[in-house]
């Protein structure tokens, strides 16, 4: 329990860390927000104006606490330019960037997890050699030479999916794939790896001295050690992917969060990528805290010690 | 090909109910005033450039009736690759009196030839069905006096509002929700009376109280384009008079609703009183207001309520915004999208299977890319720096690499076979000049550095590689820095900015681009400005007073030859290219060529990538 207290108050102080830094970076970038939203015919009269509503005449650290306070009973402002309420903004964005996450990485897992068992099995041999090299060709196909080729052959010539939008999980699948072609091909270099290493331990010529076959001896002694690096890699790369797809969303006109902040951005928009900043730091924390609560169910000495601590 | 031929011309006769006269009228790509037919006729501005030679690839058919004659032939790029041959052969039918002048059986109306593909399937409207348009950007609101609606937003807007007047295809400002527009002698005083019986979608009248509402909101300052306006004032119910400070000879052009030029569009009072930026469109348009989900739809459902009979035929409309280029063109390609624009020209390369699609491009006037320059800042504050800039330009290579060669090279704000294009010197592609003239400003002031500014589009961005490769070869050092279309307006406003690839002058009335070239835009002190190359020539400022202030189109013509010999002695802009709005629809979208307007005439076809809505209709 105290573990988790912990890891509450370290949310906490990263948020504010996070928060408070990212709003002082874009206080600083040359631009203004007021010029943005009063537009091409703005005269320096209605400028001063905007400025004033926008609140962006008080000092940076003054107009941080206001927007903290507000924050935090929920209301995280409207955007500076289209005045759309910004906690409505991230409804209509969070699922897509939630689906396209998990949807990458089921895909991902689903076809690295099998190929590095089998490769693994019998390093060397003729299935490891092919899919280390397919590995590899996933991995330095960038996504923007992916993403088209899996458009022109599955949206255009076949119709299977549509190339855009966001409606119905079919409008995902292109833009999964294209994103989980170059993690599978990580993990499964990763997993690989880890379980050759694991394959040469003792206990292992233990169990399979003890008869075990090949397959048990994987599946229920190897397997569950090796995926230690596997699961603090998918850790980090889901945090990535919480802010970290703007590419894929501006091919597959997805609206995730990280248009929403890279749009802010551009527009000086402090609020919304405020808004947008901390939703990607609270998942980053989530998903590290996931991760952690792992690492405790795969391997009993972490359970154990954290049980003594 | 001859039975081909026969068909075709067959087709365009029934389609075509204009005399043998009109068919044989040469027009430029630009839509000619009535009156300007002498300067036309004079050889300079030769307007028929027929030959692959002088338009390699990018055509733009050149005859009047050939708006309806022949366009509709030429929606394809493999059609329009043979569009030209035909026109000739059309021509030379219609001259031996065979088809144009007379109508042609009632059943090749209905049975167009199979090589065609099924482009207009019936000539009858169809009343239903829904519309998804596939476009660039989103705009900030949906409201004419918020803000300047980016290039695509326009067309969005064109569901919702409608402007007092437009500009049919005979380049006449015509009344579209005004009944009449009128002025007197000296165009100090002007009345607009407004059509009876029209509502807004929120059931208020369109009045005169309505139309002083809209135009007062805008403003009659420096920012405003009505600054010549003193005041307004209700005459009656329906009409009002717009009283000037100066004579204003071409005021309606400006009420038809022209890119950065908003102020024909009728919002509703309502609107106007709430003054909320979060406001959604309420208009007279077509179609109400349904959704918006910001950066990703909007949409609108047919108005029942509307005020021209029988329309709209469509019963929704939806804009999806899709930044990518290739992805919108999939989408169309795969069904998801009925229709796209775009200004990428070279996106019609990826169009393979063109039988299926429409090709409309723009008419009026095409929009010029081209670098516009702070001449307030060092280096461009010197007159040799912006002239090395244009010697080192190679502006054939520029279009070669951008859009693939699919446009044509611009030496000035209007095209050549435009009323308005005078012939004008201009730097051309030297090297060597440039080299020298860098050296030159080094020896005086020091080391040459530019920063240029553009869009984050992948045409954007490769607009700005080649322009510094250019650059850099002659010895300037070019840093590129690339933003969203949104900010770059408001940069070069704020004057936040050295060089800047740019996209204006699409107007079809050389006056509406006054603001942005006049120095009574100007304000001093680093303020806000809509003279964006903040460029004053008092020279430059009596040839636009000129142009504004007169009705006659040879006085008008000479204003204007003067206005670009200034700007290309001057050179606060590096000219690029002419670039061209291009709507891509579906085969069964039908209705945006050629469409009717409420005084009986033909509307000007995808002005600034603007149509109307009402006359379109889905033929499956």
């Amino acid at each position: 329990m105290r573990f988790v207290w912990r890891k509450f108050a370290q949310l906490i102080v990263v948020v504010l860390a996070v928060t408070f830094l990212s709003y002082l970076m874009l206080s600083l970038l040359p631009g203004d927000l007021a010029q943005v939203k009063c537009g091409i015919s703005c005269d320096q009269q209605s400028l001063e104006r905007t400025r004033e509503e926008l609140g962006l005449n008080q000092p940076i650290p003054l107009r941080y606490v206001k927007w903290l306070g507000k924050a935090v009973t929920g209301d995280l402002g409207k955007s500076g330019t289209n005045q759309q309420p910004i906690t409505e903004a991230l409804q209509q964005r969070l699922p897509t960037t939630i689906k396209l996450l998990v949807f990458s990485q089921l895909i991902a897992l689903a076809i690295a997890v099998p190929a590095a068992v089998i490769a693994a099995q019998r390093a060397g041999g003729i299935f490891d050699r092919i899919s280390t090299t397919l590995a590899f060709a996933g991995l330095s196909a960038p996504a923007y030479v992916v993403a088209p080729v899996l458009v022109y052959l599955f949206a255009v010539r076949l119709k299977w999916f549509p190339a855009t939008g966001t409606e119905g999980l079919k409008s995902f699948v292109l833009p999964s794939v294209t994103l989980a072609l170059a993690e599978m091909a990580a993990y499964l270099r990763l997993l690989r790896s880890d379980l050759i290493s694991t394959l040469q331990e003792d206990y292992i010529t233990m169990a399979k001295a003890k008869g075990l076959s090949p397959r048990e001896v994987m599946i229920k002694h190897a397997f569950r050690p090796s995926t230690f690096s596997l699961v603090t890699v998918m850790g980090l790369n889901a945090g990535r992917l919480l802010g970290g797809t703007l590419i894929i969303e501006v091919i597959f006109a997805l609206n995730g969060i990280g248009s929403y902040i890279v749009q802010g951005i551009f527009s000086r928009d402090y609020f919304a990528v405020q808004a947008g900043v901390v939703v990607v730091a609270v998942g980053y924390v989530l998903i590290n805290f996931a991760v952690d609560m792992l690492y405790a169910a795969l391997d009993p000495r972490i359970r154990h010690a954290r049980a003594i601590a | 090909m001859e039975s081909d031929l026969i068909s075709r011309v067959r087709d365009l006769a029934t389609r075509s109910n204009k005399s043998r006269a009109a068919c044989l009228t040469p027009r430029s790509p630009r839509q000619h005033p009535e009156g300007l037919a002498s300067v036309l006729g004079s050889p300079e501005t030769t307007p028929q450039t027929w030959s692959r030679a002088t338009k390699p690839r990018r055509r733009r058919l050149t005859f009047v009736v050939p708006t309806t004659c022949l366009l509709h032939r030429a929606r394809s790029r493999h059609r329009r690759a043979h569009a030209v041959n035909a026109a000739i052969a059309v021509l030379a039918v219609c001259s031996l009196g065979v088809a144009c002048a007379k109508p042609s059986s009632p059943g090749s109306a209905t049975a167009p030839s199979a090589n065609k593909g099924s482009a207009i399937a019936t000539d009858t409207p169809r009343s239903g069905g829904r519309i998804v348009y596939g476009l660039e950007f989103d705009a900030n609101a949906y409201v004419p006096f918020v803000e300047r609606w980016p290039w695509s937003a326009q067309l969005v807007a064109q569901a919702f509002y409608e402007p007092l007047a437009t500009f049919n295809d005979q380049g006449e400002v015509v009344p579209y929700l005004a009944e009449r527009i009128e002025s007197n002698p000296s165009f100090t005083e002007w009345t607009i009376k407004v059509r009876p019986g029209i509502r807004f979608h929120d059931g208020l009248p369109l009045d005169a109280e309505a139309v002083k509402m809209n135009l007062d909101k805008h403003g009659f300052t420096n920012f405003s384009p009505l600054e010549p306006v003193d005041h307004i004032e209700v005459v009656d119910p329906l009409t009002v008079r717009v009283v000037m400070k100066r004579p204003w000879a071409q005021f309606p052009a400006h009420l038809t609703g022209q890119i950065g030029n908003q102020v024909g569009y009728m919002a509703s009072p309502s609107l106007i009183q709430a003054d909320r930026l979060d406001a959604k469109p309420v208009g007279t348009g077509p179609f109400k207001f349904d959704t918006w989900v910001p950066s990703d739809r909007i949409s609108g459902y047919r108005n029942p309520d509307y005020w021209q009979p029988g329309l709209p035929y469509v019963d929704a409309v939806e804009f999806r915004f899709i930044p990518d280029h290739h992805q919108r063109i999939a989408e169309l390609q795969a069904g998801r999208l009925d229709a796209m624009i775009t200004t990428y020209a070279a996106i019609l390369d990826e169009l393979p299977d063109s039988e299926r699609f429409h090709v409309i491009e723009g008419s009026g006037n095409a929009p010029e890319r081209f670098v516009l320059l702070n001449t307030e800042v060092a280096p461009l504050d010197d007159l040799r720096i912006r002239r090395a800039l244009a010697h080192a330009t190679d502006r054939q290579a520029v279009a070669e690499a951008v859009e693939h060669n699919r446009a044509r090279p611009a030496d000035g704000p209007y095209e050549p076979g435009s009323p308005w294009y005078a012939p004008t010197p201009y730097p051309d592609y030297d090297p060597e000049q440039a080299r020298q003239l860098v050296a030159e400003y080094e020896a005086d002031k020091g080391p040459v550095r530019i920063e240029l500014a553009g869009w984050n589009s992948p045409d954007g961005v490769a607009l700005q590689q080649v322009l510094a490769d250019q650059w850099r070869a002659v010895g300037i050092d070019v840093s590129l820095i690339s933003t969203t279309q949104r900010t770059l307006p408001v940069q070069a406003a704020s004057g936040k900015y050295q060089a800047m690839t740019f996209r204006l002058f699409d107007n079809v009335d050389p006056d509406e681009d006054y603001m942005f070239l006049h120095s009574s835009s100007y304000n001093p002190g680093g303020a806000v400005t809509l003279l964006l190359s903040r460029l004053r020539d008092s020279q430059l400022d009596a040839a636009l007073d000129e142009g504004r202030a007169s009705n006659d189109p040879a006085t008008r013509k000479r204003a204007y030859a003067k206005v670009q010999e200034r700007l290309n002695a001057t050179l606060p802009f590096i000219w690029l290219y002419h670039s061209q709005a291009i709507l891509i629809t579906s085969e069964q979208i039908n209705g945006i060529e050629g469409a009717p307007l409420p005084d009986g005439s033909t509307a000007m076809t995808l002005v600034n990538g603007r149509h109307f809505f009402g006359p379109v209709w889905v033929s499956r």
